[in-house]
C-alpha cells in the first residue's frame, strides 16, 4: 500500500533539526533543551479527553528517556531475557507478531495474546479482562507475572541502583538519584503515553489533509465499518474501551472467563476488553488468545457463520452481518488506511543504544 | 532530599509531603475551628494477641474457636488518620497513609508533627486505602506497589493481611491466608474507625493503639474461612472483623 505525505523515517529524522521544531508550537516554551528524540504526548483535534492523568506525572525529555530505555532492557527480567518490548515490538504497533501468546523467560507461554500499545492515554482499564485501572502501575504485571518476566519490583529497583547510568537517568528525570518503584513507573508511563498513532491515512483524510483521499473501495469499506462494526470498534480510537463477547468459541484448554475473572459476574463471561483497530494491518495474530493469523480469518469469523451463540454474546452479533467477497475486500482495504507508519517506523520510539542514549554526567 | 532517607521504610511520611498531588492532601485540615499552632503527636500502633504482645512465627496463641494459632504475617494500612478535639475542631493527617507490620517494630511509630496540642477527644481513623489511592497510578512511600500489598492483576492494594497456621484450618499444612482488599462497591473493605480519648489524657502525650488480631481471628471460623484472597463477601466479613481490633491503651509518658 502506498503512503502519501512525507517519507516516515525522513519525517523523524528532521526532529533533529532545529527548523523542524516549528512543527510543534507546544514545544518552542523549552526547545533549547528539547532532545529532538523526544516526543511529547499530544492531544489530536476532536479526540476525546484522556483517561489517563498527565498532570499527575509531567512528561520530561528525561522521564520519556528514562521510561524508553526502561521498556527495552531485560535488566527488569528475572534471569535478563526479557523486556516490555520482547512482546511489544514497535514495528508491528508494540505488539508480538507472530505469536499467538507471547513466551516470557525461560520460553513460558503465557495465556492471552500481547495486545499493541497505542493511544494508551485513553484506556481506561487495561489488559483483556480489564483488571487494571491505570497506565502507571500496568507494568507490575508483565514485570512480575511468572510467564512473563517473574521477577519482582524490588528485585528491579535494587539492579538499576546498582547500575551508575541509570541513578543519572533517575536524578536527570526527578531530580535526585533516588530509585524506587514509584519512579520506575511513572518513568515507564512517560514513554507508554507517548506511543501515539494519529496519523495514518485514515487521520489525514478526516483532517482533510491535501492530497489525502480514499479509493472508492476504501470508501466503501468505510460505509460497512460505520454500519457493521462501528459500534465496537468506534473512531477515532477503533475501539468504545468496553468489553464484548464476540462469539469465539471458549478455549477448553485456557478456559479464560475474560472480564468476568475480575467482576465475578456471570453476566461478563467469556467478554473481552474491545481492541482498536489501528494498525490492524500489522497487529496479527487477532483475538485475546491470538487464534487467528489473518484479517481474511477474522472475517470469516464474524460474516461466515463463525459466531458462537451464548447467553453473554454482544446483541449486535445475534445477527451476524453477511458480507460478500468483495465487501470483505472494501473493508479490508478500509482497515489498511488504519496503518500509520509514521508511528510504526519512529525512531523516536525505537530501541536507542545506550552509547547515545546515556546522560552526558553523572550526579 | 538524600537518598539514604527515601530508603528508610519509616519516612513513608516525609516522602508523602514531599511528592506530588496525593490524594488526601484534597481533604487537608478541614475543622470547624482553627486547629492551633503545631505541638505536634506521637502514636505507637502495636499488634497484639489478647493481653500479649504479638510475637510471629515462634508464639502460639490458644483461642476459643480456632485452635492453638501462630501467625507469620500480619500487616495492615491505616490511613485518614484524624484528631478531634475537647474543643470541638480537628486535625486531619495530610497525605496519611501507613503500612504496619508486625515484623517491623519501626512501622509501629507514627508522628503527626503539625497536630496542634489540644486535648484530645477521639482519634479516627480508616483500615486499608481509599478509592482515590487504588485509582491514582503509582503511589510513593508507604504505598509504593512493591511493599506486597499491591494486587497487580486486579489493581488495588490489600488494606490487610493475615496468615498463619492452626489445627483449626483444613488442607495438609493447615495455614490460612486472610489478604483483605477491594475499593470497589459492593466490594469495598476500607473501614472506618473511631477510638474516644479518656478524659484526662495529657494533650500531648502519645497514644498508645492496639491492635488485637486475636479479637479479629475471634469473629471468623478458619475452619470455614482458611482461605480469603479476592475482594468479595468473604473478604467485606474479613473487614467488619479487622474493624473491631483496635482499642486505645494507657498511655505511656514521652
Amino acid at each position: 500500500m502506498s503512503r502519501r505525505g512525507p517519507n516516515p523515517a525522513q519525517a523523524g529524522r528532521r526532529w533533529r533539526r532545529p527548523a523542524a521544531l516549528l512543527l510543534s508550537a507546544g514545544l518552542l516554551a523549552f526547545t533549547a533543551a528539547v532532545p529532538a528524540d523526544f516526543v511529547p504526548f499530544v492531544r489530536p483535534a476532536g479526540w476525546p479527553k484522556p483517561a489517563y492523568e498527565l498532570r499527575r506525572n509531567p512528561q520530561t525529555p528525561a522521564g520519556f528517556a528514562l521510561g524508553r530505555a526502561l521498556f527495552y532492557d531485560p535488566i527488569l527480567s528475572r534471569d535478563y531475557s526479557t523486556s516490555c518490548a520482547s512482546c511489544h515490538s514497535p514495528a508491528t504497533a508494540f505488539t508480538h507478531a507472530d505469536h499467538r501468546t507471547s513466551h516470557g523467560v525461560e520460553g513460558r507461554i503465557g495465556r492471552r495474546n500481547a495486545p499493541t500499545l497505542q493511544n494508551l492515554a485513553w484506556t481506561p482499564a487495561f489488559h483483556w479482562d480489564g483488571g487494571v485501572n491505570n497506565l502507571e502501575v500496568q507494568a507490575v504485571n508483565p514485570l512480575t507475572h511468572p510467564s512473563e518476566m517473574d521477577f519482582t519490583l524490588d528485585g528491579a529497583l535494587a539492579r538499576l541502583r546498582a547500575a551508575p547510568a541509570y541513578r543519572a537517568r533517575f536524578a536527570q528525570a526527578f531530580g535526585d538519584s533516588a530509585v524506587t518503584g514509584q519512579r520506575l513507573l511513572k518513568a515507564l508511563a512517560q514513554f507508554t503515553v507517548s506511543l501515539q498513532s494519529y496519523n495514518s491515512r485514515y487521520d489525514q483524510v478526516m483532517r482533510h489533509e491535501p492530497g489525502a483521499a480514499f479509493s472508492e473501495p476504501e470508501l466503501q469499506g468505510l460505509a460497512l465499518f460505520r454500519q457493521h462494526c462501528a459500534s465496537c470498534h468506534q473512531e477515532p480510537l477503533f475501539t468504545t474501551n468496553g468489553f464484548a463477547n464476540n462469539g469465539l468459541a471458549p478455549d477448553p484448554y485456557l478456559r479464560d472467563p475474560g472480564r468476568a475473572g475480575i467482576t465475578l459476574q456471570p453476566a461478563d463471561s467469556f467478554q473481552f476488553r474491545i481492541p482498536t483497530l489501528r494498525n490492524i494491518e500489522f497487529s496479527g495474530p487477532y483475538m485475546h488468545d491470538g487464534r487467528f493469523r489473518t484479517l481474511g480469518q477474522v472475517l470469516r469469523h464474524y460474516t461466515a457463520g463463525g459466531i458462537r451463540a451464548s447467553a453473554t454474546l454482544a446483541p449486535q452479533l445475534r445477527q451476524p452481518p453477511a458480507f460478500t467477497a468483495a465487501e470483505q475486500r472494501a473493508l479490508l482495504l478500509f482497515l489498511f488506511t488504519l496503518t500509520d507508519k509514521q508511528f510504526l517506523q519512529d525512531p523516536r520510539l525505537n530501541y536507542v543504544p545506550e552509547a547515545a542514549a546515556a546522560p552526558a554526567a553523572g550526579p | 532530599m538524600p537518598f539514604s532517607l527515601l530508603l528508610q521504610p519509616l519516612c513513608g511520611l516525609l516522602v508523602a509531603l514531599a511528592l506530588p498531588p496525593r490524594p488526601a492532601e484534597a481533604t487537608g485540615a478541614a475543622s470547624p475551628a482553627r486547629p492551633g499552632p503545631p505541638a505536634g503527636l506521637r502514636l505507637r500502633v502495636e499488634p497484639v494477641f489478647g493481653s500479649q504482645p504479638l510475637v510471629l512465627e515462634t508464639q502460639t496463641y490458644p483461642t476459643a474457636h480456632n485452635g492453638a494459632v501462630s501467625l507469620s504475617t500480619c500487616r495492615f494500612y491505616l490511613s485518614a488518620l484524624r484528631l478531634t478535639f475537647t474543643d470541638g475542631s480537628s486535625y486531619a493527617e495530610p497525605a496519611s497513609y501507613h503500612l504496619i507490620d508486625a515484623a517491623d517494630t519501626a512501622t509501629f511509630s507514627l508522628t503527626l508533627p503539625q497536630a496542634p496540642g489540644k486535648a484530645i477527644k477521639m482519634l479516627t481513623f480508616s483500615v486499608g486505602v481509599d478509592s482515590a489511592a487504588n485509582v491514582a497510578g503509582a503511589q510513593g512511600g508507604d504505598l509504593e506497589p512493591g511493599r506486597g500489598m499491591y494486587w497487580a492483576w486486579h489493581s488495588g492494594y490489600v488494606n490487610a493481611k493475615l496468615e498463619g497456621r492452626s489445627p483449626a484450618c483444613p488442607g495438609p499444612r493447615h495455614e490460612f491466608e486472610w489478604h483483605v482488599g477491594g475499593y470497589q462497591r459492593p466490594c469495598a473493605s476500607l473501614r472506618r474507625v473511631t477510638l474516644p480519648v479518656p478524659p484526662g489524657h495529657p494533650a500531648t502525650a502519645p497514644l498508645r493503639v492496639l491492635a488485637d488480631v486475636g479479637q479479629w481471628l475471634s469473629t471468623r471460623r478458619l475452619a470455614e474461612t482458611a482461605s480469603v484472597l479476592v475482594p468479595g463477601p468473604a473478604a467485606q466479613a474479613l473487614a467488619d472483623g479487622y474493624a473491631t481490633m483496635f482499642r486505645l491503651a494507657p498511655a505511656t509518658q514521652p
